[in-house]
């Protein structure tokens, strides 16, 4: 794919439990080291061994935000990688394949197959079978012609743990296959030659949404986690575990997701900052537990990482389709904050954010995402957390609560603001209960008319408070791109990445287009959209559901039906090369 | 810590209580609230979790931290609460619907896991609040508004189950004799470990078989009797039985490491106890250079 930005697609592929992620994982780590932006982008099938794995990782000197419709190299570690993804690959673009295991019957004229007898040399040197990964991911490097040493320290930093020997024995393997691909194809391979490490460059890390999701709430504080494994989100319960001693964090992995939120609620309404994390299936047996986390006001973060149902759909693949869902879940009506994050840093920020209104006005807040957004890595500065301060709200401290009188406490006091004084259980002079059924100021048991009405309003108050104290617009939305544009792309979450691609695309084309992010759910920003949509010439909703839900959330909210879609409902995710196509067909 | 409790009203919160006149809940709560105050517990640090029920109203009735919180969802609720502070006393209470029926996958999970908490029953072998259903509890054949021709499974066995799950202190007491339940509770609450208590209740207006009067001429105390509760095996035997008589008391005891004890995460304090100021993350960022 040709475009200003000088970016290159590399992509392994081979059959699933054979180290495929870890390989990409590896590349964009060796890139992204030596100065570059990365993106790396998994599909995997919904089993552990066999099925097809791929793992594509597209680089470039400017930003890179999604993956790419288009393969510059492919490393294909079986016959059937050749098979699925020769149609991908670019004019020019290289196949790096073992040609004593792979026999291929045709080939394209436009496509440079490099042979390299990965087999062979993994056995010369007296390597495990897959060691041969090591192999072509030096062969990789090689064709490129890039810097063995970055691949080299990537593999100290990979297997330092297990040793200096182990560490000496890979970079032995890699530079094997790295030798070989320039030998024998160093003067053939010209795709790749441009990108190269970028010496000097400002420190960079490249991680998924789902670990800067881990590390915004670990940063916010987080000290209880209760999940159950599930993908798209299972990586985000492996890493609060993972750093559970060192940060004083308790993750537990319960008998289910009713257990889990259950419990995520019993932890913060005794006083620690907490939180789930699912997807749509977990979510489903989490609804029940968000009502009672509304009526009793307790502060409470539910991460959901959309993968397409309905039931168990397409496990390991993504879409957007549980919006409506998680916007309304559970029965009643009570306020929520629901963010989408479209990126990393996003997904770290958000994250600190949602724990900081959770407690501020003791409501629950979510976030959602997707897999494309949870376990695709990109590139991006290290996070800036130093003048960080958590927001705790109108909690009773101690020494406050000595001082109080007796039974004079009210939990859920009347105010203004909506927000009552939080006192943790624990807290001298402030015994109280609160229940699931509605209650009173006390918090004890109240059927009444009056109160009823005054508690509904009340709870609904807190989130007309936030929005007013605690949300900017750059928090709820934001506009890309130019001012004055042909066209004005509508959309939210993942879809961010592929759509800022199509808008560099699409200038290239000499073509004005924008793109309006919407970055918080609940509370909508109702007149900040309308302001945005009445003042666009042409609207596109870009969606990957089949409904358009986002679409008929804005309708609902501004009056304003967005007619013209780009919807996709494949399991796939959007690329740019698609935004574009449609953004031509549209101006 | 200083102890606020100098009578045994102080333990009222003045709530207004709505259970039938000669409902079992009452025994259970008056042996729970002089347990309570017998064993000197300090209110504010005492948390009493409910689930939905009739008898799960006692949050609102016993002045210590409650939370009533959804119908067979208590314990995990409240073993989260002991993992955050575990300087609480925890105790749950709730219902054999709730325990027994919709919550019966957290019983067994958290007998296993044997957290330091004590979680009391009250098994009236029916569903009160929705009006008399048959409950897990229910014997075969009893007839109810939702088993018009009788019960055709089996009733659960909820001491076998929580034995076999892991639990460190199983008991089974009478709602009708107030003294030796309030013993019974304040042995589980000393317990270091999981403790059921499970409670038989009579419910004076849905379940006209289990009454008063059956359950007196069937239970027989296990204190009286030749009753070894650190033998497993011996009171697996006692959880089967079940009809012409029923043991009340001690079933079994076990000294067990606890869950908390072995979180890492909570050697030096409570998790509630530890600063989220200045946090920081460099480390974790810098494995990604």
């Amino acid at each position: 794919m040709t475009t200003k930005h000088n970016h290159f697609t590399w992509m392994v592929g081979g059959e699933a439990g054979y180290g495929i992620t870890t390989m990409g994982q590896m590349f964009s780590r060796a890139c992204t080291q030596s100065g570059l932006y990365a993106f790396g982008y998994v599909e995997y099938p919904s089993l552990i061994r066999g099925g097809h794995n791929t793992a594509m990782v597209r680089v470039g000197s400017n930003p890179v935000h999604s993956h790419s419709d288009k393969v510059d190299m492919l490393l294909a570690l079986n016959k059937e990688t050749v098979d699925l993804h020769v149609h991908e690959m670019s004019v020019g673009g290289v196949i790096i394949y073992d040609g004593e295991n792979v026999i291929l019957s045709e080939k394209r004229e436009d496509v440079l197959y490099a042979s390299i007898p990965l087999g062979k040399i993994t056995k010369e040197l007296g390597a495990q079978a897959l060691m041969r990964n090591t192999v072509a991911l030096g062969a990789s490097f090689g064709m490129m012609k890039y810097d063995f040493k970055y691949l080299e320290k990537v593999l100290a930093d990979t297997f330092g743990r297990k040793g200096q020997e182990v560490v000496d024995y890979n970079v032995k393997v890699a530079r094997t296959g790295y030798d070989y691909a320039i030998a024998n194809f160093g003067d053939k391979v010209k795709i790749g030659e441009n990108i190269q490490p970028i010496e000097g460059a400002a420190t960079k890390i490249v991680l998924s949404g789902n670990e800067a999701i881990a590390i915004g709430a670990i940063k916010a504080g987080v000290k209880f986690m209760a999940a159950y494994p599930m993908t798209p989100i299972t990586t985000v319960m492996l890493m609060i575990a993972k750093y559970g001693v060192k940060y004083g964090i308790v993750m537990k992995h319960s008998e289910d997701e009713i257990a889990a939120v259950n419990m995520a609620i019993g932890a913060a309404h005794m006083g620690v900052r907490s939180m789930t994390a699912t997807s749509g299936g977990g979510f489903a047996l989490m609804t029940e537990a968000l009502g009672m986390a509304g009526i009793t006001e307790t502060p409470l973060v539910v991460i959901e990482g959309m993968r397409p149902g309905p039931s168990t759909g397409l496990p390991t693949w993504t879409d957007q389709a549980d919006l409506r869902f998680v916007m309304h879940a559970s029965q009643g009506e009570f306020p929520r904050v629901l963010f989408a994050p479209g990126d990393v840093d996003e997904c770290y920020n958000m994250t600190i954010k949602a724990f900081d209104l959770a407690e501020k006005y003791q409501m629950l807040c979510m976030i959602i995402t997707d897999k494309y957004l949870g376990e695709s890595v990109m590139t991006t500065v290290p996070f800036d957390h130093k003048n960080y301060k958590p927001d705790r709200g109108q909690l009773i401290s101690r020494a406050e609560a000595e001082k109080m009188e007796d039974g004079k406490y009210k939990r859920f006091e009347f105010t203004e603001s909506g927000v009552s004084k939080r006192a943790v259980p624990g807290t001298p002079n402030c015994v109280y209960a609160v229940s699931t059924d509605e209650h009173n100021e006390t918090g004890d048991l109240d059927e009444g008319a009056d109160n009823r009405n005054k508690m509904v309003e009340k709870r609904d108050r807190k989130l007309q408070t936030l929005k007013k104290e605690s949300l900017k617009e750059i928090d709820m939305l934001q506009l890309h791109g130019a001012i004055d544009a042909d066209l004005t792309i509508v959309s939210w979450g993942s879809t961010k990445g592929p759509i800022l691609e199509a808008l560099d695309l699409a200038e290239e084309q000499g073509k004005k287009v924008n793109f309006l992010q919407i970055k918080c759910v609940l509370p909508f920003p109702t007149e900040e959209v309308k302001k945005v949509l009445t003042g666009a010439k042409k609207l596109l909703m870009l969606e990957t559901n089949f409904e358009s839900q986002m679409s008929g959330v804005i309708a609902q909210n501004t009056g304003i039906l967005i007619q013209d879609k780009l919807l996709r409902y494949d399991g796939r995710p959007i690329h740019p090369a698609q935004i574009l196509e449609k953004i031509c067909q549209t101006i | 810590m200083s102890n606020n409790l100098k009578l045994l009203t102080d333990l009222d919160t003045g709530s207004k209580c709505n259970w039938c006149p000669g409902c079992g809940d009452f025994g259970i709560l008056v042996a729970l609230k002089q347990a309570l105050f017998e064993l000197k517990i300090n209110p504010e640090e005492t948390m009493i979790v409910s689930g939905i029920g009739c008898g799960s109203q006692t949050p609102h009735l016993v002045k210590v931290y409650g939370f009533h919180s959804l119908h067979g969802r208590a314990l995990p609720v409240a073993t989260a609460m002991k993992m955050a502070n575990h300087k609480m006393n925890v105790i749950i209470i709730g219902g054999d619907g709730d325990g027994y029926g919709i919550g019966i996958a957290h019983l067994i999970h958290s007998s296993r896991r044997n957290y330091n908490v004590t979680y009391i029953v009250q098994n009236n072998q029916v569903y009160g609040l929705t009006k008399g259903q048959t409950s897990p509890t229910s014997d075969h054949g009893y007839v109810s508004k939702s088993t018009p021709e009788g019960v055709i499974e089996v009733p659960i066995r909820p001491l076998s189950i929580a034995l076999s799950a892991g639990a460190t202190f199983i008991a089974r007491g009478y709602a009708g004799d107030i003294m030796y339940l309030k013993k019974l509770i304040m042995d589980g609450i000393q317990h270091k470990g999981f403790s059921l208590i499970d409670i038989l209740q009579p419910c004076v207006t849905f379940n006209k078989i289990n009454t008063y009067q059956w359950y007196q001429q069937r239970i027989h105390k296990l204190d009286t009797e030749n009753h070894d509760p650190t033998d497993r095996m011996a009171a697996f035997k006692l959880t089967e039985e079940w009809g012409e008589k029923i043991p009340v008391g001690i079933y079994y005891k076990e000294d067990r490491w606890l869950y908390e004890d072995e979180l890492l995460m909570l050697k030096d304090k409570a998790l509630v106890d530890h600063s989220i100021e200045n946090i920081d993350i460099d480390p974790i960022i810098n494995s990604y250079l």
